[in-house]
């Protein structure tokens, strides 16, 4: 029956479904909203006046820099430690799948600060670094603490416990490739490294890059814990160090969050972007969604038939 | 498409703001020690010669003890400890070189060699003189905060809940000895809230988490002077009992900072110091090593 049979139909009268429970708990939910609010406006204690007048603040803006440094060099580090790790648990060799494991098992066995606090210590453990051959005179003797500024202390830190959790994520998406590709690579006579370059990292890349986005993000946050070293300058350090000096915390953590917040917002659209491109290619094409090309009609790279069949042809089948 | 747009705008607000178009910093204090002292070659005659050759002294310090020792707006060491090491070290004709540290790290890096001294108010007790020495400088007591208008007697606090700095005398020392009086004499202990920072004990007695607070005296009249409309002192202040230069047991080094010390004490630029910040009843006339031991 085509819609331009002989009997026009009655368009239909179609009302959407009314959701009444949806619009009370609406109601209520910015009831409550607004009520904390307009409390929390006049409320004394949040200190909104200090909160206006240290927002913006020279310190604060400088020690928010500080903060995306470590971040983005700790990120960095840990990105590129972790891919080495994941490759060494997967490797053949059982020393260095050892040696993998035993830096995971330290790295992620103990916490973050109790990290922080011990690289704060370095220079009182080892009071200086010797380059030469072991039992032997050394070549150069470097006093630690000369050598090793408390901002890369820092950034050491975090990046080698971050270098643990990045390895598992890696190897994870790894491992979620489909292993027909690499026997397909070695059949057709790839090495090694080609084949983890061209085949298996680019697949791995959709698994492994959402938790990276989300590890990413939880570094910036997980920075504020370097006041273990310690190393003040961060965000939530200088906010300290100004409340001290005013006897009124609460202003300055809001100040720091409201910081932190704005990071984290420009971080999650990266990742947005970041996960748009590495998804391209993959995923079936709906009439419904613009933008598909040629290789949307094949769904999975393992080339299993999709379930549904896409009819793009017009008309009725006859 | 929209996202790209708030891409450019939430790019934009982050530069503008990253800008830190807000200088709230307070006038500078003046720069270089408050008094000037000229080289003691007595005292320097008492150095070690690595710290000599070295031509610094390295300085631990928790710098969160405001009027002791604090931050400027810039991060940098301020207070009446700062100028007194300061000049300290000008006699010795040394340099400075403050690190800021935890203050329960302080002893175990001068033990380890990291800083030569620690200059962070600390009281000289038998127990922390099993692992350092220390040349004694100052007269401190104890002394209680209070929320204004409550009454609060330091010799009879019972069942009250008192903030103090974790690592300091108060909290290892004081209010566990109050707590354990207490029990024994059949009342309710003390609950002591452990801060890691002194500016946290202090909100928290005049937030009223806490009934009381307890810290040195200096600090404790200086937070009431910072926060008049909350908090007054609880008393006076009591047991009183020597702040410390913590120098490596041993080291020879001590000599020379007594040295230098005393020599500051005859020539009245110590006094003048003490009288700038308001702290001159603590004060001493000689000064002496170790003396928790030597009593």
């Amino acid at each position: 029956m085509s819609p331009d049979g002989d009997r026009r139909a009655e368009p239909i009268k179609a009302i959407r479904l009314r959701h009444p429970g949806r619009i009370v708990f609406a109601i209520i939910l910015l009831g409550a909203l607004a009520l904390f609010v307009i409390d929390a406006s006049h409320r004394e204690a949040y200190g909104w006046d200090n909160f206006a007048k240290y927002i913006f603040d020279k310190r604060i803006s400088q020690a928010a820099f500080n903060t995306l440094m470590l971040t983005v060099y700790s990120m960095l580090i840990a990105i590129v430690l972790g891919i080495t790790l994941a490759v060494m648990r997967l490797s053949e060799n059982p020393v260095v799948k050892g040696v993998a494991w035993l830096y995971l098992w330290i790295f992620r066995g103990t916490p973050v600060y109790v990290q922080l606090v011990f690289w704060g210590l370095i220079s009182t453990i080892y009071a200086t670094i010797d380059i030469g051959i072991p039992f032997t005179a050394p070549w150069a003797v470097l006093q630690t603490k000369a050598v090793i500024d408390v901002f890369w202390l820092a950034v050491i830190g975090l990046s080698l416990n971050e270098a643990a959790y990045m390895a598992e994520i890696v190897r994870a998406g790894i491992l979620s490739v489909d292993p027909g590709q690499e026997e397909a690579s070695t059949a057709l006579g790839m090495s090694w490294l080609q084949t983890m370059r061209r085949v298996i990292i680019p697949q791995a890349m959709r698994i492994i890059i959402p938790p990276t986005g989300n590890e990413v993000i939880s570094m910036l946050k997980t920075t504020s814990l370097v006041t273990a070293i310690p190393y003040s300058f961060d965000l939530y350090g200088r906010a300290r160090d100004i409340s001290v000096v005013i006897f009124d915390p609460i202003p300055l953590l809001l100040v720091a969050s409201a910081w932190y917040l704005l990071f984290t917002s420009i971080l999650m659209i990266g990742q947005y972007f970041l996960e748009k491109r590495f998804s391209r290619g993959v995923g079936q094409a709906r009439p419904d969604k613009k933008g598909g090309n040629d290789t949307d009609s094949v769904p999975l790279v393992t080339g299993a038939v999709p379930s549904v069949e896409i009819d793009r042809s017009e008309g009725g089948k006859g | 498409m929209r996202m790209r747009y708030s891409v450019l705008a939430v790019a934009a607000v982050a530069a503008l703001a990253l800008s830190g178009c807000v200088d709230n910093s307070t006038a500078p204090k003046d720069d270089g020690p408050s008094v000037n002292v000229g080289v003691d070659a007595a005292a320097v005659a008492l150095l070690p010669a690595k710290i000599k050759d070295a031509g610094k002294l390295i300085i631990g310090m928790d710098p969160s003890y405001a009027p002791n020792e604090y931050k400027d707006d810039a991060g940098n060491p301020i207070g009446w400890d700062v100028e007194l090491a300061d000049a300290m070290a000008a006699k010795l004709g040394l340099k400075t070189e403050y690190q800021a540290s935890s203050f329960d790290k302080i002893i175990p890096s001068i033990t380890g060699g990291t800083y030569d001294i620690g200059v962070s108010s600390f009281t000289d007790t038998a127990e922390r003189e099993k692992a350092v020495d220390f040349v004694n400088y100052f007269t401190a007591g104890v002394q209680w905060a209070q929320p204004i208008g409550k009454k609060v007697d330091p010799a009879n606090a019972c069942g009250l809940t008192v903030s103090v700095q974790a690592t300091t005398y108060e909290e290892t020392e004081e209010l566990p000895a109050k707590s354990k009086a207490c029990t024994d004499a059949g009342k309710a202990p003390l609950t002591i809230l452990k801060f890691d920072k002194q500016d946290d004990a202090t909100t928290a007695v005049a937030d009223g988490r806490a009934n009381a607070m307890s810290a040195d005296s200096p600090i404790t009249q200086y937070a009431v002077s910072k926060l008049k409309d909350k908090i007054e002192l609880a008393g006076d202040s009591f047991e009183d009992a020597p702040y410390g230069i913590a120098v490596d047991k041993g080291s020879k080094l001590t000599k020379a900072i007594q040295a230098a010390l005393q020599s500051m004490v005859d020539d009245g630029s110590y006094g003048k110091i003490l009288d700038k910040w308001g702290v001159s009843n603590g004060g001493l006339k000689k000064i002496t090593i170790n003396a928790a031991a030597n009593g």
